[in-house]
């Protein structure tokens, strides 16, 4: 007891806290912890006040801190209990704070917040409402789902339009409720009290969205509603019910587009007028007066300067973009100047704009213009911009890009620019541009040859990517070299290579030895040619340097390189050497002379292996590989373990080159063929050094029997016939055309003129990397969705009466069973007796037909109840007959549930609601059972739209 | 709906937080800290919506007004307005304004419960309940004072709240 009074007395309050916290400068996790060390001991006091004080600061904690609460949850629900309200409303709190569906006390919240709903206080009923809209899990959803049925008749507005509210909680945690309230939350949109309407449209609203199809047959409440609202928030809800629901259905769209358009031209407010926009944007694209309004209004509010509006604007033309381009080009000024904004926000969403504009005919110009941009922004939204360059041109194996040279020099440009971090990217359409488009090899080479001579582009880190695409364009490429290869050979061997990436270093290597062979093979037919005739120098393919020159810039370059710690970088210079050994001045002349033939021989070979025209790699190419025969993947490749990581680290550094690629796929039909050939080749260290190969390819020295044995690529030639009228018009590159002509903007497609060649794959689909794929948001609960399907099922003859008949097709077979199933044997004679009078009947004829059949099947049900079930599965009804068999079905049904749930009484409720729970369960699973065949069969369309 | 409402202050400091969606205590934590470096990279004069993928899903935008030293933020997803949250946080600071007479950041720091129950007033569930400031001070005030008395059977507060009509 004294200890509790010392505790209660020196505790230190919620503001001591705080100004505790706000002294500590530094050393403020050790404060906490003693903080927190003190809450642990004072939350186990007798004495309430220490109590639910200790518990106020750990919530505080909890809330800005993020310190863990979970172990206080007991006291958490002791403070919730306790009398007095405002220890209560702290219990409160701290439980909506900090409980989520796995605590397990919630358990014992059940009865305390069934009581607390029922209090007499407002605020305390109110209270216990909000924490349940917060914590309810499936089970607590459940119980309270009858106290929150009854509150939301309750006469108080304020627990009313909170008990309303809290329905979506329940209902997405326990989806039964919706059979039980659906029909009463759908009252409430006639509620007396507007704030309350406003609560049942925002449920319904969030329900709408989860799952639109399922409230198509309330559209004519929300109609209504939007004619008659005064209240913005609330015609904003029903605006965006209508912009979810008129995609489903075009003739509803018909009709609101008049109501929405009046909503627009009369508004002041402004996020009224953009929801309408939106709605028009979503579902109203073939309304073309409503699409009219709507473009004015945006290009009224984006006239204006509130960046705000401007970035909503931006948004709705984006949305519009797909269907009316045009909107987005009558804008497209100050689409333009967006780029510019300050705010990033805006920035980007004007770029999502000016990429969807981007069209053959205007992309050299939009493109053009964005590099002026990137140059001059901030490093992210430069990278922004070069990203969606990248992949917008790219994209479906450049089918925007005629020029092709042109777009070389832009990724030249993109490449030179100082923050741009996707080298990468740019280094990789290099190389794929190089290998698809024979004509404009040359000036990829080119771009290659500047990027490798600048030796101060070599320290820059995000361009190694290029560096490493163009060594290998480079190598690949170099009897292309505009200035002669041996300037190639100085720009691939400079010191300053030594500060690449060991793995880019390798590639500089590979493609030294490329551009090496090419020089010696030209020198020695030179030789072998100039014995002839010797004023035909070797120089046009040379430049000034001979072949010596070029062995002494090798030797004295690359020695050093054997020393290197990086496998790959000293395997390939250790290559080079020895390939070089062989052409050395020779010793004696003729011993020599027959030596330096066969070392030429060699280049010979290689030139020829190098020479091969290589084709785009497919991605789907690895799968076609057929395994071969005796190769076991899974078998313990132990021994090769440690050369494994350079593997990884090849792939890693982007040495994915489509070569690599290419010479494991037809090394693997060497492999094939070895083991085919040799049967001997099964012996273990045979095959592990045939894995080897297979695996490691590159390393080895080509053969010739390869070059003969690989399948050729498969080419199609993707070329359009090039026309003379069509080749006409010349591309302009002066970017003021963006602001002249608005017709380049909305310009159909033109016929492709004078497009290179693009060697292009069967198959090939975008680079994987950058199609991005937009995920649409999925069916939540499919389960919700259907037993929402099922209340409006039940809710039918209301809707009848207010809507001036709903023709419903939706009415499935799932809720007329359910009937049958709660009120067995008496209804089909209700039911005849009742469909005369059914609100809308639209041929006697029909109707008399109808009856018949009903009272047949009436008869039948009754004087046999015992095979009832069986008798239903067998006699399947067309939809009318179901329609009119429910009109009396329901409106009885209706009234029965009525009476259950205004009686008060415990007990009969609780029976009904078992009764109803097992028809439930039966009914689910006929819901479930049904669901496929409503969602395929046409939605209900309210009558009032035809 | 609403994902979250946060009262943080232009050091990055939360003053209020309160998630709608469930999301674990590191993750709010994170999420705060997202958050803060997304605002405070912002230029002043810059629209009040920031994409938020990247920490709420997609769809997700943050609304959030500056006022003084203190940023008000709502998360929220495509089925509210944007501008309508702007509003939103317009009648949260004005009752805030009206509840602590001139209100500072100081009057947000001591009265987290308070500011509780005033948001509680506003949304419930991370759905919009009031959009009025006039109730919900009037709501908020009874609630306090029904909080200072304790028991709710004092003759003093006997009216505050209770059933007028029977339910």
């Amino acid at each position: 007891m004294a200890s509790s009074i010392m505790e209660s007395l020196f505790q230190r309050s919620l503001d001591d806290l705080v100004k505790g916290l706000r002294l500590q400068m530094i050393g403020e996790s050790r404060y906490l912890a003693k903080v927190l060390d003190e809450v642990k001991k004072e939350i186990n006091s007798t004495d309430a006040a220490t109590k639910v004080v200790a518990l106020q600061k750990l919530t505080y904690l909890h809330m800005l801190q993020g310190s863990d609460m979970e172990w206080a949850s007991f006291h958490v629900v002791q403070v919730m209990t306790m009398p007095k309200f405002a220890y209560k409303k702290i219990g409160y709190l701290a439980a909506s704070q900090s409980f989520h569906e796995e605590t397990d006390v919630l358990v014992l919240t059940t009865n305390l917040l069934r009581k607390d709903m029922g209090s007499k206080n407002e605020y305390e009923t109110g209270m216990a409402i909000e924490c349940l809209s917060r914590i309810a899990n499936r089970d607590l959803a459940s119980a309270l789902t009858q106290e929150i049925f009854t509150m939301m008749t309750s006469g108080r507005t304020f627990v009313r339009k909170k008990a309303t509210l809290a329905l979506l909680r329940v209902f997405s945690k326990y989806p039964d409720a919706i059979r039980v309230a659906f029909k009463r939350l759908v009252e409430k949109m006639d509620d007396p009290d507007p704030q309350v309407v406003s609560a049942a449209v925002s449920v319904l609203c969030e329900l709408t969205l989860r799952d639109p199809r399922s409230y198509l047959p309330l559209a004519p409440e929300f109609y209504r509603l939007l004619e008659s609202s005064t209240s913005n928030w609330l015609s904003i809800k029903l605006v965006k019910i209508f912009g979810a629901l008129t995609p489903l259905e075009p003739r509803l769209g018909r009709k609101i587009a008049g109501l929405l358009c009046e909503q627009m031209n009369k508004t002041m407010a402004k996020s009224l007028l953009f929801e309408c926009i939106r709605t028009v944007t979503l579902g109203l694209t073939d309304h073309a007066g409503a699409v009219k309004l709507a473009v004015d209004k945006l290009k009224e509010i984006m006239a204006q300067t509130d960046p705000n509006l401007k970035y909503l604007g931006l948004q709705a033309l984006a949305a519009l973009m797909p269907v009316h381009p045009w909107a987005v080009a009558d804008n497209k000024d100050t689409i333009v100047q967006c780029l510019n904004d300050g705010d990033p926000s805006i920035q980007r969403q004007s770029l999502v704009l000016i990429m969807g504009m981007i069209s053959e005919s205007n992309v050299t110009e939009t493109v053009q213009v964005l590099l002026q941009y990137v140059r001059s922004t901030d490093p992210i939204f430069c990278n922004q911009l070069i990203l969606s360059i990248l992949s917008i041109c790219s994209r479906a194996c450049y089918e925007m890009i005629s020029d092709f040279p042109w777009y070389v020099s832009v990724l030249a440009e993109i490449a030179h620019i100082p923050f741009c971090e996707h080298g990468e990217e740019v280094g990789r359409q290099l190389m794929d541009i190089a290998l698809r488009v024979e004509s404009v090899r040359r000036e990829v080479v080119k771009v290659a040859r500047d990027l490798l001579v600048d030796p101060a582009l070599l320290a820059c880190v995000p361009l190694q990517g290029v560096l490493c695409a163009a060594a290998w364009v480079a190598g690949e490429y170099v009897a292309l070299a505009p200035l002669g290869a041996f300037e190639l050979l100085e720009a691939l061997l400079q010191p300053g290579t030594r500060l690449l990436p060991m793995a880019i270093h390798a590639v500089y290597l590979q493609a030294v030895l490329k551009v090496f062979v090419f020089i010696a093979t030209a020198c020695y037919q030179d030789s072998s040619l100039g014995q002839q005739n010797n004023e035909h120098g070797s120089s046009q393919f040379l430049g000034e340097g001979s072949l010596e020159a070029a062995m002494v810039l090798i030797i004295s370059n690359v020695t050093p390189l054997v020393n290197s710690v990086n496998m790959e970088v000293q395997e390939r210079a250790c290559n080079l050497l020895g390939l070089l050994q062989a052409l050395e001045k020779p010793t004696n002349s003729e011993d020599g002379e027959r030596w330096r033939d066969e070392g030429f021989g060699a280049l010979e070979a290689l030139n020829e292996v190098f020479g091969i025209e290589l084709g785009p790699v497919s991605v789907h190419a690895q799968g076609r590989v057929v395994v071969p025969e005796g190769l076991d993947v899974e078998d313990n490749l132990d021994a090769l373990g440690p050369i494994g990581d350079y593997d990884e680290i090849l792939l890693e550094a982007g040495e994915k080159r489509p070569t690599s690629v290419y010479r494991e796929w037809d090394a693997g039909f060497v492999f094939t063929q070895q083991s085919n050939d040799d049967p001997s080749l099964a012996d273990a260290s045979a095959a592990l050094l045939a894995q080897h190969r297979h695996r490691h390819e590159n390393y080895y020295l080509p053969t010739d029997a390869v070059s003969r044995n690989y399948p050729p690529p498969h080419f199609s030639s993707a070329n359009t016939p090039t026309t003379p009228e069509a080749a006409a018009p010349s591309t302009s590159l002066d970017s003021s055309m963006l602001g002249e002509s608005s017709q380049l903007w909305t310009k159909p497609r033109q016929t492709k003129a004078r497009r290179p060649v693009v060697v292009k794959l069967d198959d090939e689909d975008d680079m994987p990397e950058l199609s991005a794929h937009a995920k649409k948001k999925g069916l939540k609960d499919e389960f919700l969705a259907s037993a929402i399907r099922d209340a409006l099922a039940t809710d039918e003859s209301k809707q009848r009466v207010d809507a001036n008949g709903l023709e419903s097709a939706h009415r499935g077979h799932s809720s007329r069973r359910h009937r049958h199933g709660q009120h067995s044997t008496k209804h089909p004679e209700n039911g005849s007796k009742h469909d005369g009078s059914g609100p809308s009947q639209p041929d006697k004829t029909l109707v008399g037909q109808r009856i018949r059949e009903e009272v047949h099947e009436g008869k039948k049900q009754t004087s046999d109840v015992s095979r009832k079930e069986q008798g239903r599965n067998k006699y399947r009804p067309s939809k009318h007959e179901i329609m009119v068999l429910e009109d009396g079905l329901s409106s009885n049904s209706e009234n029965e549930r009525e009476g259950t749930f205004e009686l008060k009484e415990n007990a009969r409720w609780k029976k009904k609601q078992q009764k109803q729970r097992h028809s439930h369960r039966q009914n689910q699973h006929h819901a479930r059972s049904s669901v496929p065949t409503q969602a395929d069969s046409v939605p209900p369309i309210p009558d009032f739209l035809l | 709906m609403i994902l979250a409402a946060l009262v943080m202050n232009t050091q990055g400091k939360p003053r209020i937080t309160k998630f709608y969606v469930p999301l674990g205590v590191e993750k709010q934590q994170e999420a705060i800290r997202t958050i803060y470096s997304a605002l405070s990279q912002r230029p002043e004069d810059s629209c009040s919506f920031v994409e938020t993928e990247d920490i709420f899903g997609p769809d997700t935008k943050l609304v959030y007004k500056h006022f003084a030293t203190l940023y008000f933020i709502f998360v929220i997803d495509s089925s509210e307005s944007e501008l309508g949250m702007l509003d939103l946080i317009q009648v949260f600071v004005e009752t805030l304004d009206r509840c602590f007479k001139n209100v500072c950041e100081l009057d947000i720091v001591y009265n987290f419960n308070k500011v509780h129950t005033i948001l509680d007033e506003i949304v419930m569930g991370g759905q919009v309940v009031e959009t009025n400031s006039a109730e919900v001070l009037k709501a908020v005030q009874d609630i306090w004072k029904l909080e200072r008395v304790g028991d709710l059977n004092v003759p003093s507060v006997r009216g505050i709240g209770s059933y007028r009509s029977k339910s």
